[in-house]
C-alpha cells in the first residue's frame, strides 16, 4: 500500500459567529495516499471546504493533528506553513482567483518568483506549466480576455509550477459550463495518471467521482462513509445516480435490479 | 531576499500601473497635499523678502552711511561719495540731508516719517520710489521749492496706517507749508505724490538737496549716504569702504531689520505653526487614502498568501507600492509649485503690504518631501503589515 502523503487525525473546527460557536467539523480522521486521486462529497454546509482549507494549511483547526509527508504540521509558524504551501502544495479556488492586474504568465510564475528563480527560470518553467494545462498560445492574455475555464486552468498552472507533492481542488468546477468542466476533470485525471500527482478535490456531482480512486462523503462535519473505486449505477425506478456499493438491489428471475433507496425497489417490486 | 525583494517591486509596480486612473488620483492628492502644506510659508518667506527688499529699494539702500555718534553731519560727502563710486562692483551712492518736519496744508497739518533733501539723479539709482509716482513727476536736480510726498501723509485714499483726516489730502499742485526742527518755515509747491506701497517710503516726503542745503546752511555735506551693491555682498563693502578711511557708522538693510524684526519674527512664529499644522494634514491625508485604497486589497492579499507568499514581501510590496504614491506626488507637487512661484516671480501678489512673491526655500521643500514620503511609508506598511498578518480565510471570504 503507497504511503500516506496526508494524514489527518480527530480534526475538530469550530467557527466563532461573535457569540455563538458554529462546528463545523467534529472530529474528522482521513488519510490521503501518495498517488491518489480524492474526492470528497457531502451536502452544502458539512464541511468539505473547511476540510480542505484544513489539510491545505490554509486555516487552523481547533483541534486535531495533520501530518504532511509525515512532518507534523500542526503546530508550525506563518512562515513555515507559507513555505510549505510554496513548495509542496497546490491549492484551486472555485474562484478563479488569479490577479487581474498580471497575464496569464505572470500570474503562472509568481509562486517560482517567490522561490528566488531566476527570471528565465521562472518565465521557462510558467510557460512549460500553461502547456500543461492547454494555455500555452494565452501566455500574454490578462485575465479580463479569458473565459472562466481559462482563468481556472491559469490558477491550475499556478497551482502545479512549483511541482507541489498534492493538489487540492474545492469545487473547481462549480462556476464552469458542463464542457469547460469536463475538459478541467480530465486534466486532473491525466495529472493524477501521467505525472503520479495526488489530487483531493472537493465536488458535489456525484458524475465527477466516476474518474477518482476514492470518495470521503462528508455529513455534519463528519465523515459517513468512505467508497473505494466508486462505480456509478442508474436507479432502476427512478434513474437519479446511486453508487455501487451503496446501492439497493433486488434480484428478480435471476436477475440484479439496482435502486437508489428502499422506496424505489419497492416500488419495483410493487410493479 | 533579493528574489523576493524583486517579487515585491513587480507586485507593486503591477498594481500600480493596473490602476491607472486611481493612480492619477491618489498622487492628485498627493500633490495638493504638497502644495497647501508648503504654499504658506512660500507666502510668508515671499512677504519677509518683500519687507527686506522694501527697505533696500524704497528707503533705505543697501548700505546706509550715518554720521558718527556725536556729529550732525557726515563731512567731507562729496569726496566720500567719489571713493565710494570708484569701488568695483558698487552699483550706486548718493547722499541725502536728513530733517525734523512737520507739513502743513491750510488748517490740516501732517507729520512725516522721515523728510529728505536729495539728489534726484543719483537718488533714482539707488531707490526705486521714482517708478511709483501715483500723481504728478518725481524731483528734477533744477526744481526749487518743490516737494514729492509719500502717499501715506499726502492722503488720497491708499494710506494703509492712516484715516484721510490725519493727512494732508494733498493734490499735486497744492502748496505745502512745511516747519523744520531749526526754524526755518518755507512753502513748497507740490510736484507729485508716491506710492511704492511699502510700509517706510510711503510716509517720506523729499525735496532737492539745493533746497536742503539752503534751509540747513550748509554745503557738501550728508546725514546719510546710502549705497546700493548686490543683495548679499553688503558686509564685504562695508569692509572695503571702512579700508578707504571711511570711519563713519555703517549699517546694511539688514542692521536696519531690527525695526521691523518683531514682524518677521511674528511671521517666522506664524509660518512654523501652520507648516506645523499643513504637514500634520499632509500626514493624515497621505496615510488615510493610501490605508482605505488598501482596504481593497484585501482578497489579493489573502489570495498571494494562500499560494504561499509570504507575508514579508506582502507588506514590502504595499509599502513600496504606496512609496510609488509618495514619491510621484513629491515630484508633481515640487514641479506645481516651482511653476506657481516662477509665476508670481513674473507676476507678484499685489498685497497691501506691497507686491509679494511667494518663495520656497530648499528647506521646506525637503522637510514637506521627507514628511509626505515617511507618511507614504507609514500610510503603506501599517495597513498591509496588519493585513497580511490576518487569516487566509477571512482575507478572501470576508
Ligand atoms: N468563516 C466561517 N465562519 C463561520 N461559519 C463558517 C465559516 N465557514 C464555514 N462556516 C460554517 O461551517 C459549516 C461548514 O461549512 P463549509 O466547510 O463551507 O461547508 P461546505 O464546503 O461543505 O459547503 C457551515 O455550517 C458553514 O456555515
Ligand atoms: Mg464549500
Amino acid at each position: 500500500m503507497p504511503k500516506a502523503i496526508v494524514e489527518a487525525k480527530d480534526l475538530k473546527k469550530i467557527y466563532r459567529m461573535g457569540k455563538v460557536d458554529v462546528p463545523a467539523l467534529g472530529g474528522v480522521n482521513v488519510d490521503i495516499r501518495e498517488g491518489e486521486y480524492v474526492a470528497i462529497m457531502g451536502p452544502s454546509g458539512s464541511g468539505k471546504s473547511t476540510l480542505l482549507h484544513l489539510l491545505a494549511l490554509l486555516d487552523t483547526p481547533s483541534s486535531g493533528r495533520i501530518f504532511i509527508e509525515g512532518t507534523d504540521v500542526s503546530d508550525m509558524s506563518e512562515d513555515e506553513k507559507s513555505s510549505f504551501r510554496l513548495n509542496r502544495l497546490g491549492y484551486i479556488f472555485q474562484e478563479y482567483n488569479i490577479l487581474a492586474e498580471l497575464t496569464a504568465l505572470e500570474n503562472t510564475y509568481l509562486p517560482a518568483m517567490m522561490q528566488g528563480k531566476n527570471k528565465s527560470e521562472y518565465t521557462k518553467l510558467g510557460r512549460e506549466a500553461l502547456e500543461l494545462v492547454d494555455m500555452g498560445d494565452r501566455a500574454h492574455h490578462l485575465p479580463s480576455e479569458l473565459s472562466g475555464g481559462e482563468q481556472q486552468r491559469v490558477s491550475i498552472a499556478r497551482a502545479l509550477i512549483n511541482k507541489p507533492r498534492i493538489l487540492f481542488a474545492d469545487e473547481p468546477t462549480a462556476n464552469l459550463d458542463s464542457r469547460s468542466s469536463h475538459s478541467i476533470l480530465n486534466l486532473f485525471r491525466k495529472l493524477n495518471k501521467e505525472l503520479g500527482l495526488t489530487v483531493a478535490m472537493v465536488t458535489h456531482e456525484p458524475e465527477d467521482t466516476k474518474i477518482v480512486d476514492r470518495v470521503l462523503n462528508l455529513k455534519d462535519g463528519l465523515i459517513t462513509n468512505i467508497l473505494k473505486s466508486p462505480t456509478i449505477l442508474n436507479c432502476e425506478h427512478c434513474n437519479c445516480k446511486v453508487y455501487e456499493d451503496g446501492a439497493i438491489t433486488r434480484t428478480r428471475e435471476g436477475k440484479t435490479h439496482v435502486f437508489c433507496s428502499e422506496n424505489c425497489a419497492e416500488s419495483f417490486e410493487a410493479e | 531576499m533579493k528574489g523576493n525583494l524583486r517579487l515585491s517591486f513587480f507586485l507593486a509596480v503591477k498594481n500600480t500601473l493596473h490602476q491607472k486612473p486611481l493612480f492619477a488620483l491618489i498622487v492628485l492628492i498627493i500633490t495638493l497635499s504638497f502644495v497647501s502644506a508648503t504654499i504658506v510659508s512660500a507666502t510668508i518667506l515671499g512677504f519677509v523678502n518683500a519687507l527686506n527688499n522694501q527697505i533696500i529699494d524704497y528707503s533705505h539702500g543697501s548700505i546706509l552711511i550715518e554720521p558718527k555718534e556725536d556729529a550732525i553731519f557726515i563731512d567731507d560727502a562729496l569726496e566720500k561719495l567719489d571713493k565710494i563710486r570708484r569701488v568695483p562692483g558698487v552699483i550706486a551712492a548718493t547722499r541725502r540731508y536728513s530733517f525734523g518736519a512737520a507739513l502743513f496744508k491750510k488748517d490740516r497739518e501732517a507729520a512725516g516719517f522721515g523728510f529728505f533733501g536729495i539728489d534726484p539723479l543719483e537718488e533714482k539709482k539707488v531707490s526705486k520710489v521714482y517708478r511709483y509716482m501715483k500723481q504728478g513727476e518725481y524731483l528734477t536736480p533744477k526744481d526749487r521749492g518743490e516737494i514729492i510726498i509719500g502717499s501715506e501723509v499726502a492722503g488720497g485714499g491708499e494710506q494703509l496706517w492712516f484715516a484721510e483726516e490725519d493727512t494732508l489730502s494733498a493734490r499735486v499742485g497744492d502748496k505745502i507749508r512745511v516747519s523744520f526742527a531749526n526754524g526755518v518755515e518755507r512753502e513748497f509747491h507740490t510736484k507729485g505724490i508716491f506710492n511704492p506701497r511699502d510700509i517706510y517710503s510711503t510716509s517720506f516726503s523729499y525735496i532737492t538737496i539745493q533746497d536742503a542745503e539752503e534751509i540747513l546752511g550748509v554745503s557738501g555735506k550728508a546725514s546719510l549716504i546710502a549705497v546700493r551693491v548686490p543683495k548679499g555682498t553688503e558686509s564685504y563693502y562695508v569692509k572695503r569702504f571702512k579700508e578707504l578711511g571711511i570711519n563713519d557708522v555703517f549699517k546694511t538693510w539688514e542692521d536696519k531689520l531690527s525695526t521691523s524684526a518683531i514682524v518677521i519674527s511674528m511671521f517666522g512664529t506664524i509660518n512654523i505653526l501652520l507648516s506645523t499644522v499643513g504637514l500634520f494634514i499632509v500626514f493624515v491625508t497621505v496615510f488615510v487614502i493610501i490605508y482605505i485604497n488598501l482596504a481593497h486589497k484585501r482578497r489579493q492579499i489573502g489570495i498571494l498568501k494562500a499560494i504561499g507568499i509570504n507575508e514579508k514581501v506582502i507588506t514590502q510590496s504595499y509599502t513600496i507600492q504606496s512609496m510609488i504614491y509618495g514619491a510621484s506626488g513629491i515630484i508633481a507637487g515640487v514641479i506645481l509649485i516651482k511653476a506657481m512661484t516662477a509665476y508670481w516671480a513674473v507676476h507678484p501678489l499685489n498685497t497691501s503690504l506691497g507686491f509679494v512673491t511667494p518663495e520656497l526655500s530648499a528647506s521646506s521643500i525637503i522637510i514637506a518631501s521627507i514628511m509626505l514620503f515617511i507618511s507614504s511609508i507609514i500610510g503603506g506598511y501599517i495597513p498591509s503589515f496588519k493585513a497580511a498578518k490576518e487569516d487566509i480565510i477571512k482575507l478572501i471570504w470576508d
